[in-house]
């Protein structure tokens, strides 16, 4: 049990970016993302970049940066790691908070995804309809009537 | 935030992303997205939680919601409405009855509530439920669930508050949960379940990590006899959480798992005729919890005062890993706490202690130390909070702070909290006294909390403290500025004294050599604080003249260059005696010639809660 731990603590994979930057990470961080663990199932070559095709390195380095942390379980309590997501996901810009989104969905990170959702979901939570198209620049193609339709099949949720 | 470039990049995300988000919202919130444009019409309909909260507004017939949900597998269902509407809309369930049949055949994964209404018995067969979250009562009558056949092995977590007697069902839930890890049950003050008619239950799971038990509140009519009522085996139970009576409760084996424990006995009344077997009762349910790291105890005087006395029985339960207790005392005598001292005995590792003391009527102004010194006390408390409320005229409480102090060789910190109002001059002369204790740890810090809220409430500005300092620039690599103004010392006085000599004391006493400034200043009109280059603490000394004419600053407003403005408070560590009605120092009220006129306004301005305690040691006065 012991001998294994260490061994696969020490093994270091090389995952490769859309736009080719190269990231080495122990492999434990790496297989918090389901995607890459299915990847390297089927590699042969261990040491050979592993492509994470459709994620930036910007946004691969993001992605990484919450893997660490999640992959050291026991060195911070619950709360400390809530804590620190919070803090992680209130310091992303709208932009990056889609593109890590379409990132951890990809690469199938589930605490990642349900950061990010909860994150995008409390942004929209409480807010009417116009609040939420200003903040996202949701464009509105509904006519007036058609909208006014829309908003009768359910009348208390627009009650506030 | 910016998003980028005003283009809409979360209408562009895949349906499976956005129906994620949509599932993370309170269903009215994701119903308003339907409005939004013609790529959001109908993706709400695709959530796979259904989540309710009403809080102000109509509540929607849940059938209604649900009939427009396509997915075929609904993770959670919950209901959070206010209070108000639970209560005298119970009768009408909104069909939440049928609506929980269909979740139930939507393979539900978790069912919160907090409504009170009786659930179908569906629910007890719904294989797929981990997590059961409701509060009570379950059934209109006693027996409405005894021909069901409860099915429930995915369950880990079962919630049942409010519950106004024990369902049948409970017995046989080891039985059907082996893979229960969390578990709570409370009554509601209905509950009027004797003991005879309750089904014996056995909280056997193998798994169980976490145990909140509240059936009853006050006591149980009769004493139970040596086989509780209710037993419990659980080898990994980590968590345990009691309030009001623990008689029914047994351990059939030694929870050696156990990390943390609450037991609160507040409600619980000890009855007069059976005391001792009901102490004994509590003790030997107390022993099984001696694994523990965390402990917190809420304990009541007038009945119970004996529970410590039973800790401290020959040869005492032994608490060998507590390191941090956390103890509620209602209605004690400083007399009645002698007992709890001695049974600090029991914790050898002891670190961090919490006391509240809610003070007794009858307080005796001769209290004699405990013979005794428990060990932890001397060697291990690091930190001692204690917070009094109601505390006398008599300064009783002194001579146990004074024993703490005396004995404790390593503390660190003493916290001392007076909640109550008590008139300024005591609370003053309590505070002085306290500082003046000695101390037999040399780096032990006491800190001084006045119950300050209601100062607050009633603070004035004056017109100094309502000028606005302009920030002139922003150092960029100075990010956290700390405005913490510190006082360091101060000599205000009229008598002779020799200057040089009490440089070398301070000098000394403090054990600085730079940073600090002596100076001598005619009249007392200025002094001299300087930036911190000493370190001692994580404020950052400024440079700091102080009219000694005029009042001491409570308050100082900022405003940086971008026109943010700030209210920052000063603490003064070391402040000399100052008036609380003019707020200048050098005078007491008594000696304030501004007292008629200020006073009239009703509540003192300045107060204790300026100053901030002196660092370390015995606090040298110098005059």
């Amino acid at each position: 049990m012991a001998s294994t731990s260490t061994s696969t603590l020490s093994r270091k994979l090389i995952l490769k970016s859309s736009d080719g930057e190269k990231f080495e990470v122990d492999e434990n961080v790496a297989m918090q993302s389901q995607t890459i663990k299915h990847m390297i199932e089927d590699l042969d070559d261990i040491n050979s970049p592993i492509p994470v095709s459709i994620v930036t390195g910007t946004i691969l380095s993001k992605v990484i940066e919450y893997c660490k942390k999640h992959a050291t379980e026991d060195s911070d309590s619950d709360e400390q790691l809530k804590q620190w997501d919070k803090e992680y996901a209130n310091n992303m810009d709208l932009n990056t908070l889609y593109y890590l989104l379409l990132a951890a969905n990809y690469m199938e990170i589930k605490g990642l995804l349900e950061l990010i959702t909860q994150c995008v979901a409390d942004m929209i939570k409480g807010k009417s309809p116009e609040e939420i198209r200003a903040h996202f620049n949701i464009k509105n193609d509904f006519t007036p009537q058609e909208e006014a339709n829309i908003r009768n099949e359910n009348p208390w949720a627009f009650e506030n | 935030m910016e998003s980028g470039e005003g283009q809409d990049r979360l209408s562009s995300l895949p349906d499976d992303i956005l129906t994620e988000i949509l599932s993370r919202l309170p269903i009215n919130s994701a119903v308003t997205t339907s409005v939004l444009s013609h790529r959001w019409r109908h993706l709400w309909t695709a959530i796979t939680r259904l989540q309710i909260e009403f809080h102000a507004f109509r509540i929607p017939k849940f059938s209604c919601i649900l009939r427009h949900l396509t997915s075929p597998k609904l993770d959670i269902f919950k209901v959070e409405v206010s209070r108000r509407i639970y209560r005298h809309e119970a009768e009408d369930d909104y069909g939440l009855e049928s609506c929980i049949r269909e979740i139930c055949r939507r393979n539900v994964q978790q069912v919160i509530s907090n409504v009170l209404f009786p659930i179908p018995d569906c629910l007890l067969n719904c294989r797929s439920l981990v997590i059961l979250d409701l509060f009570g009562p379950f059934a209109r009558t006693n027996d409405a669930y005894k021909d069901v056949d409860i099915q429930l092995p995915n369950l880990k977590k079962l919630s049942l508050r409010f519950l106004t007697y024990v369902p049948h069902w409970l017995g046989s839930l080891h039985k059907c949960s082996p893979l229960l890890e969390d578990l709570t049950l409370t009554s509601s003050v209905l509950f009027m379940q004797s003991l005879n008619t309750m089904p014996s239950m056995n909280i056997i799971f193998p798994n169980l990590k976490s145990l909140e038990l509240g059936l009853f509140h006050y006591n149980v009519k009769q004493t139970p006899g040596i086989n509780s009522i209710i037993s419990i085996d659980a080898p990994k139970l980590a968590n345990l959480v009691t309030h009001g009576c623990v008689l029914p409760y047994g351990f059939r084996t030694n929870p050696t798992a156990l990390v943390k424990a609450c037991i609160d006995l507040r409600k619980y009344e000890l009855r007069h005729e059976d005391h001792e077997v009901e102490l004994h009762r509590f003790s030997e349910f107390f022993k099984r919890t001696s694994s523990v790291v965390n402990l917190e105890l809420v304990v009541m005087m007038e009945w119970q005062r004996n529970i410590f006395t039973y800790l401290n029985v020959n040869p005492p339960v032994m608490f060998f890993n507590l390191v941090r207790l956390k103890v509620t005392l209602c209605g004690f005598s400083l007399n009645d706490c002698n007992d709890f001292l001695v049974s600090l005995q029991c914790f050898p590792s002891l670190e961090h202690l919490w006391v509240m003391v809610s003070r007794s009527q009858k307080e005796h102004t001769n209290w004699c130390a405990p013979n005794v010194v428990p060990s932890c006390l001397i060697s291990k408390l690091k930190m001692i909070s204690i917070t009094i409320t109601g505390l006398g005229r008599k300064y009783c409480w002194l001579k146990f702070l004074r024993y703490i102090l005396g004995n404790a060789k390593v503390l660190q910190n003493l916290n001392v909290c007076l909640v109550n109002n008590l008139p300024e001059r005591v609370e003053r002369k309590f505070c002085r006294s306290l500082f003046k204790l000695p101390r037999s740890s040399l780096t032990c810090e006491v800190v001084f909390l006045e119950d300050i809220t209601n100062r607050w409430a009633n603070l004035r500005i004056t017109e100094d403290e309502d000028d606005i300092a302009i920030l002139e620039y922003n150092r960029e690599d100075d990010d956290i500025v700390n405005l913490d103004l510190s006082l360091i010392g101060k000599v205000l006085t009229m008598r002779a004294y020799n200057f040089e000599a009490m440089q070398r004391t301070l000098r000394q006493s403090w054990a600085i050599n730079r940073g600090v400034i002596f100076r001598k200043i005619e009249n007392g009109t200025v002094l001299e604080v300087e930036k911190d280059e000493i370190g001692w603490d994580r404020s950052r000394r400024f440079r700091v003249m102080m009219d000694t004419t005029k009042p001491i600053r409570r308050i100082q407003k900022i405003r940086n260059k971008n026109g943010d403005t700030a209210i920052i408070h000063f603490k003064y560590e070391r402040l000399p005696t100052f008036c609380f009605v003019c707020g200048i120092t050098w005078h007491v009220e008594k000696d304030c010639p501004n007292v008629d006129e200020e006073c009239a306004g009703g509540d003192k301005q300045w107060g204790l809660w300026l100053r901030a305690s002196p660092r370390k040691g015995h606090s040298k006065k110098v005059e």
